[in-house]
């Protein structure tokens, strides 16, 4: 099977992870690669686990070298940070142990060759400009311009986030499913299905993001599924999720 | 009666240690945050300033690492890595994102640059601390004398292909060949 590769790869085949992982690793890929492989590492498991055994393999590298005693202003910086950050809330909502291999994301080898175009070619964000301070990032699904296409709003600030459909209408016997993955090691959480559209197309999950901190949202990947109607019995995605990720960005 | 300095100062200990203030900084507790700087910073700062060449710069991401720290505490899994290793793995591509995206700087203009880069023998010696350092060091060894170099100065000062094309005299493709041909190698020799 062959994955389209994704432009910022480089001349990289697409199952050649060993190389990309070990020179990700290694840290020679340019700011491209290294950011195609941040976005890729997050929905391709085996890209995730030939990076972490070349972590594993170079590990005892990672900590060679002179100690050198950073002056004492930066943890003042670093408290001043964390004072005017919001305060932390501890949820254990994200097991801390590494599933496994049967509870992984079915279908995700095969929604990663979808998801690597939607990332290369349509994935939107912005930042909103909002004199607040709030931050408000957004993310589009789209397979092409005859599918259907989502628009994902995550407010940070009210910890809101708000999924429209943009392009099309949703059918009758089926229902449309929003999911986060945070990480490779973790099956994606369901956080909503999307049977109560409102005037406008849109849908809000509200209370389902409030648990996760904004650093896991930023990172994470978001996927609509087509479901049966009421959402997937299996509490697994179907095999043709649409995916999205936020990306990070500086208030 | 064991000798209570010796146990505190050995590395098992030490990383049990890590692995506590981990878990407490994971529950928001900043005073077990501080303990954690306190022990790991002046290892992440070493990290950091190899990479960055620049103290400024290596300062920025030194505090954004251990804001990273802060959030992500309770993603560490002791059975996965060590906690010094975790830790050094999100500075280093914390460090390696940041250079990549800046314009490459003169190192006469660095003069930290001198005072944390280690030859490729000094890291082959300090290597030769730990069992996985010796294995690491064992298939190191193997590859050509020019590749060896070109993997510990990629992994340690963070060089990009160019720096690397650069210093060895050699255009991007071959680098870029000399790297693929010495990760083989080296996973042959480490195994999966």
């Amino acid at each position: 099977m062959t994955t389209p590769d994704n432009p910022n790869s480089g001349d990289f085949d697409s199952g050649d992870f060993d190389s990309l992982a070990g020179e990700y690793v290694l840290g020679t890929l340019d700011v491209a690669e290294r950011r195609a492989v941040d976005a890729r590492r997050q929905r391709e498991p085996a890209l995730e686990a030939a990076i972490l055994a070349w972590e594993r393999r170079l590990a005892a590298l990672a900590t060679i070298g002179k100690d050198i005693a950073p002056p004492p202003h930066v943890f003042g910086k670093i408290e001043a940070q964390l004072n005017s950050a919001p305060e932390k809330t501890v949820v254990p909502l994200l097991p801390r142990a590494a599933p496994p291999a049967r509870n992984r994301w079915r279908g995700l080898a095969i929604a990663a060759s979808l998801s690597t175009l939607l990332l290369g070619g349509t994935l939107a964000w912005r930042e909103t400009t909002r004199p607040t301070g709030q931050q408000q990032f957004v993310g589009v699904f789209n397979k092409d311009d005859q599918s259907p296409a989502f628009l994902l709003s995550v407010d940070l600030a009210t910890k809101t986030m708000t999924v429209r459909l943009v392009n099309a209408e949703k059918p009758r016997d089926k229902s449309y499913q929003l999911w986060i993955k945070t990480d490779a090691a973790t099956p994606p959480r369901s956080l909503g299905v999307m049977n109560t559209v409102i005037d406008d197309g849109s849908f809000t999950v509200t209370t389902a993001i409030a648990a996760f901190e904004p650093a896991i949202l930023r990172n994470a990947t978001f996927g609509v599924s087509l479901e049966d109607l009421g959402g997937s019995r299996s509490g697994r995605p179907a095999d043709n999720a649409l995916h999205a990720t936020l990306f990070t960005a500086r208030p | 009666m064991p000798d209570v300095s010796q146990l505190h100062a050995s590395p098992r200990a030490g990383q049990d240690h890590l692995v506590h203030l981990l878990a407490k900084t994971a529950e928001a507790d900043r005073t077990a945050f501080q303990a954690l700087y306190a022990a790991t910073s002046a290892k992440l700062f070493g990290i950091v300033l190899r990479i960055l060449k620049r103290r400024d710069v290596a300062e920025d991401i030194l505090q954004e690492v251990y804001i990273k720290v802060w959030n992500k505490a309770r993603d560490f899994d002791p059975k996965r890595a060590s906690p010094i290793t975790w830790l050094a793995t999100i500075a280093r591509n914390r460090a390696l994102d940041e250079v990549r995206k800046r314009t490459p700087i003169a190192l006469e203009d660095t003069p930290e640059a001198f005072e944390v880069a280690d030859t490729t023998e000094d890291v082959l010696t300090q290597l030769m601390r730990s069992e996985d350092g010796l294995r690491l060091k064992h298939c190191i060894d193997r590859l050509e004398p020019e590749r060896r170099d070109l993997v510990i100065r990629a992994y340690l000062q963070g060089d990009s292909r160019e720096d690397l094309g650069q210093r060895f005299g050699r255009p991007v493709n071959t680098i870029k060949t000399w790297l693929h041909r010495s990760l083989a190698q080296l996973k042959q020799c480490l195994g999966p």
